[in-house]
């Protein structure tokens, strides 16, 4: 049980280390802005006045609930060049990243429209307001509100899915500290780093996502 | 039980062995004496030694023993083993020559006496035709898949270190990276390549280039000098007539090296 830990054979490999950590800031950042663009348009799908609009939202949220991320990854990159369709490994990562997160999120904000109770919708509509305008301020904004833990968790856990699409040969942080770990042999030192660079992301992005809440409902609430 | 199990196999073992004696010798005198030579080719290593879709050997190591038997002028009893047993068979007397996909070491050499080499493994870069690629300074923006850490992308990284290079956890995932066109050429063993094509003859992994070779050597026991020198007589006419290198480009595709003689 004495292992001598060598960090300095890591020093070569910094630029490596640096760019993986940009590429998955950038993987997280993206995918999280569509992802939640996605989950938006389906939660709204899901709870629309018309079935057939209902069931296609279901049905997406079932399909990408209920298989594994690796499989949905492996499909847009391996499986769409069959169709035609050649997608570059970064493009392929951020689309199923974002196809995953939507389903996920979408069922987030679902339960925050659920959570709006009728009455409300019903006293915003009487008070004059169009449905777009009641859905904006009366039933979205308090949805946000209610469940922003819930979806910034889904964000962060999002954030450190990315470690995945290395297998499709992404070289985000992942994929680097397995090119350096087959390249030093110093697996526990950098297996080590990275785990300290991913908990650093998590509570950045924890810290970032608490003072866009305390910006966009707290400040807000007391204007 | 498991105390009994042993007792009883061991008893076997050393029967068999008893039984294996007379038998053991295996040189060359014994062989022609006897009339037929016993030769261990290997069951799961294609393109070199597997068994074809009548449950028939088949393969490189498969038509070096068929030849050799018939250079010998006896009859040929094949033996199907795997890496594990190869040189058990043949320590034991099962065999007299061993043609596996073997590789020389000094420590196998310790216990085995190796012939010349007669063929190669090699280590290339495999692609279509239509890809202009010869050396590894041609490569410029072709995206070349490989399984991250082998002996492949290590060689790879080293011939052409700006290359597009895409490192896959393992060689199935690089082969997909290929098969799917997400990548225009696949660095691997020249066993792989020839295997994929055999699998989906619609596939064009010719070598484009070879980064390393690795030799494949005939085994013998040590006590019979004379098979192994009638066996380096046979291996050096057959490179001088070119009849291995033929052999090598039927079954793998690449050209053979010029191998140092043992």
């Amino acid at each position: 049980m004495n292992y001598n830990f060598k960090f300095s054979a890591l020093w070569p490999y910094m630029p490596e280390i640096l760019s993986g950590v940009i590429l998955t800031l950038q993987l997280a950042s993206v995918a999280m802005l569509f992802g939640l663009a996605i989950g938006l348009a389906v939660a709204i799908g899901r709870v629309s006045s018309r079935p057939a609009i209902r069931m296609a939202a279901r049905v997406y949220v079932e399909a990408i609930r209920n298989t594994p991320l690796l499989v949905q990854l492996f499909i847009v990159f391996f499986g769409l060049p069959s169709l035609g369709l050649r997608l570059g490994a970064n493009t392929a990562a951020v689309i199923a990243l974002s196809i995953n997160l939507g389903a996920y999120s979408a069922e987030i904000l679902r339960a925050g429209f659920e959570s709006v109770r009728v009455g409300q919708v019903e006293a915003g509509r009487s008070l004059g307001l169009t449905a777009a305008q009641t859905f904006r301020h009366v039933v979205l904004f308090p949805a946000i509100k209610a469940i922003y833990p819930a979806l910034a968790s889904q964000f962060v856990l999002l954030m450190l899915t990315t470690s995945v699409v290395s297998s499709i040969g992404v070289t985000e942080l992942f994929g680097q500290a397995a090119f350096i770990d087959s390249r030093t042999y110093r697996s526990f030192e950098v297996y080590t780093l990275i785990t300290l660079s991913y908990l650093v992301f998590t509570l950045g992005f924890r810290a970032l996502f608490s003072a866009i809440y305390w910006a966009v409902f707290v400040r807000r609430s007391h204007r | 039980m498991f105390k009994k199990l042993t007792r009883i196999v061991s008893a076997g073992l050393l029967a068999a062995s008893a039984l294996a004696a007379p038998g053991a010798a295996g040189d060359l005198q014994d062989i022609l004496s006897a009339g037929k030579v016993r030769i261990g080719v290997p069951v799961d290593v294609a393109p070199f030694g597997s068994n074809d879709e009548n449950n028939q050997p088949v393969g490189l190591d498969v038509d070096m023993a068929h030849n050799i038997a018939e250079a010998l002028g006896v009859e040929l009893e094949l033996q199907q083993i795997t890496g594990a047993n190869r040189i058990p068979y043949l320590l034991t007397g099962k065999l007299d020559i061993v043609i596996s996909v073997m590789g020389a070491t000094p420590q196998r050499a310790l216990q085995i006496a190796f012939s010349s080499p007669y063929s190669a493994v090699s280590s290339g870069v495999f692609g279509p035709d239509s890809i202009p690629v010869s050396k590894p300074e041609d490569l410029t923006d072709q995206t070349i898949a490989v399984a991250r850490g082998t002996t492949q992308d290590l060689l790879l990284t080293k011939l052409a270190p700006n290359a597009k290079i895409q490192r896959y956890d393992d060689d199935a995932t690089a082969a997909a990276a290929f098969t799917s066109g997400q990548a225009e050429l696949f660095a691997t063993a020249d066993i792989v390549a020839k295997v994929m094509m055999m699998q989906d003859p619609s596939l064009e992994l010719k070598p484009k280039f070879i980064m390393a070779f690795n030799p494949t050597y005939i085994g013998v026991r040590q006590d019979s000098p004379a098979l192994l020198q009638w066996l380096n007589t046979f291996v050096h006419v057959g490179m001088l007539d070119g009849s291995l290198a033929a052999l090598t480009e039927k079954w793998l595709g690449t050209p053979l090296p010029d191998l140092q003689p043992l």
